[in-house]
């Protein structure tokens, strides 16, 4: 455990040597949201309810929804083609420490940090539109999304490293991870809640794990979905971490084979 | 003979950048569908809003399509020639930038040259190809073609204004040298170009964003000119506000050289 933990700290000081980053990360992400709520605010323009949702809950969807995101997100890809591309990951086969747990617990302590700054900047934006924002303190309802953030945190980190192994076979990942992302956003509900859509697609994103990481931990938190529906969500979570962990095992059997450790 | 000379370096660059990406054709291929899925991706959500709402500030769906397709030009001309200044990171950041420096080009031009994102002008086909079905939903009135030029005008505006202001953040690299964080920062600025301007009620965002940070001037003024006819006012700041952030972003790129340091060549 003690060399996770350094693996944790280390990855804390790398990422605090350039600070700004992070400052202006935040400032981006303020501006996306703020930019979408001024939207939302001009497209409602004092009109009542659309298919369920009034401005408040629109505005609370676009404020929970990107707090979520921002805490499940990984770019854990292009670290690891980056180290198989680069012949890197040759040292984690010779040391006494398993890549894929080393990787893990780079990305824990890249995203507890990144996790501390834009949770702080998530809750500034609520705080200033605290009048439209609509507050649920049901502790039953708040443990379930607790659990399906962590769920689905590990499911992006599962998704993101899958990707990432593609490198075994291509030199070039971006096109395959940019096309999924696009993917994802458009099955998460990252940029509208899903059901404005056609019925299928809510039915397809309740079976692809993207939604869990926006559309229904949101649902949710505006009690537009019961807690059973939820605790069935919960469970379709674990099917997909544990298909995604053996696929891991079976792409990471084979590419291995395939790894030349070109570069070092 | 100078444009000649740099003309013909930046065909040359645009050529070496497709050959790159080609090397890689699966890469390229997958790149192109993430590029044509974002362009579906805003033209979805323009669609479901406009299910349910007559307007967004007054504009219509076929204009709020002239503005996402104006802001899809831009940004995909901007990957497209200059890879939206992503070289100068590494170049900065590495010390690489000596390469550039030592060469009888303009160091500007050939660091912004130097790499491009060829996929992108899938962007940009797509983006024209929406133009011309979105002014085909509003109709061509007597006087489109005057319209046209000042929109294509206001276009290159746009590019300068979008090109000055990344040039101008990106040269705080040279201070801050590890900030791939602005990129995502001048993105999603620009960003929110891609929606009507007037959803910004407020006077003082207005001003924010029709001077120091000109979004209005991005999109939603050219496709106002297209469908409304120009305006001189407007055509007026468009070219002042290119003028200023074009050269004012040299200048301060320039002034920020002195500040580079390499890391051996």
């Amino acid at each position: 455990m003690q060399k996770y933990i350094i693996i944790i700290k280390t990855t804390w000081q790398r990422a605090l040597m350039y600070r700004f980053s992070i400052f202006s990360y935040r400032v981006g992400e303020i501006l996306e949201n703020l930019a979408l709520i001024l939207m939302w605010s001009a497209i409602y323009n004092g009109q009542g309810v659309v298919k369920g949702y009034n401005l408040n809950e629109m505005i609370t969807y676009v404020l929970v929804g990107n707090l979520i995101n921002v805490i499940v997100r990984s770019w854990l890809h292009g670290v690891v083609a980056t180290d198989i591309m680069n012949g890197t990951l040759s040292q984690f086969l010779v040391k006494p420490i398993a890549y894929f747990r080393y990787i893990m617990a780079r990305e824990v302590g890249r995203i507890s940090l990144a996790l501390f700054a834009s949770v702080l900047s998530n809750v500034l934006i609520i705080l200033l539109f605290t009048k439209i924002f609509i507050f649920n303190f049901n502790i039953y309802y708040l443990f379930l999304i607790f659990l399906m953030i962590i769920l689905a945190f590990i499911t992006e980190l599962f998704f993101a490293y899958l990707v990432g192994l593609i490198a075994f076979w291509t030199d070039e990942i971006d096109g395959v991870y940019k096309t999924i992302d696009r993917i994802k956003r458009i099955f998460s509900g990252g940029y509208f809640p899903i059901n404005l859509l056609p019925v299928i697609f809510v039915q397809i994103s309740f079976l692809l794990p993207f939604a869990y990481s926006f559309y229904i931990p949101t649902q949710l938190y505006l009690k537009k979905m019961d807690l059973i529906t939820g605790v069935k969500g919960v469970g379709v979570q674990l099917i997909w971490i544990v298909l995604l962990y053996l696929i891991i095992k079976l792409v990471w059997k084979r590419g291995i084979r395939k790894y030349e450790g070109v570069g070092i | 003979m100078a444009v000649k000379k740099y003309s013909k370096i930046w065909i040359l660059q645009l050529k070496n950048g497709l050959m790159q990406r080609m090397a890689f054709k699966e890469n390229f291929f997958f790149l192109s569908i993430a590029v044509f899925l974002q362009l579906v991706l805003i033209v979805t959500f323009a669609k479901v809003i406009f299910g349910f709402f007559d307007n967004i500030a007054g504009w219509s769906f076929e204009q709020v399509m002239v503005i996402i397709a104006s802001y899809v030009i831009i940004e995909g001309l901007l990957w497209a020639t200059c890879g939206y200044l992503s070289g100068m990171d590494d170049n900065i950041r590495r010390g690489r930038l000596d390469q550039f420096l030592v060469k009888p080009i303009d160091v500007q031009f050939s660091i912004s040259v130097g790499r491009a994102d060829p996929e992108d002008w899938i962007r940009v086909i797509t983006g024209f190809i929406l133009l011309f079905v979105s002014i085909q939903g509003l109709g061509f009135s007597s006087g489109f073609l005057l319209n046209l030029l000042f929109y294509l005008i206001t276009m290159i505006n746009s590019l300068l204004i979008i090109y000055g202001l990344l040039l101008a953040v990106k040269t705080l690299l040279f201070w801050l040298i590890n900030a791939h964080s602005l990129r995502y920062l001048v993105e999603n600025v620009t960003r929110m170009s891609q929606y009507p301007t007037d959803i910004f009620f407020h006077r003082s965002v207005r001003i924010l964003f029709s001077t120091v940070i000109p979004i209005a001037f991005i999109a939603t003024v050219p496709a106002k000119i297209l469908i409304h006819g120009p305006k001189l006012d407007l055509i007026f700041y468009s070219c002042l506000l290119a003028v200023v952030f074009f050269i004012g972003s040299r200048k301060f790129f320039l002034y920020g050289l002195k500040h580079y340091s390499s890391a051996s060549s």
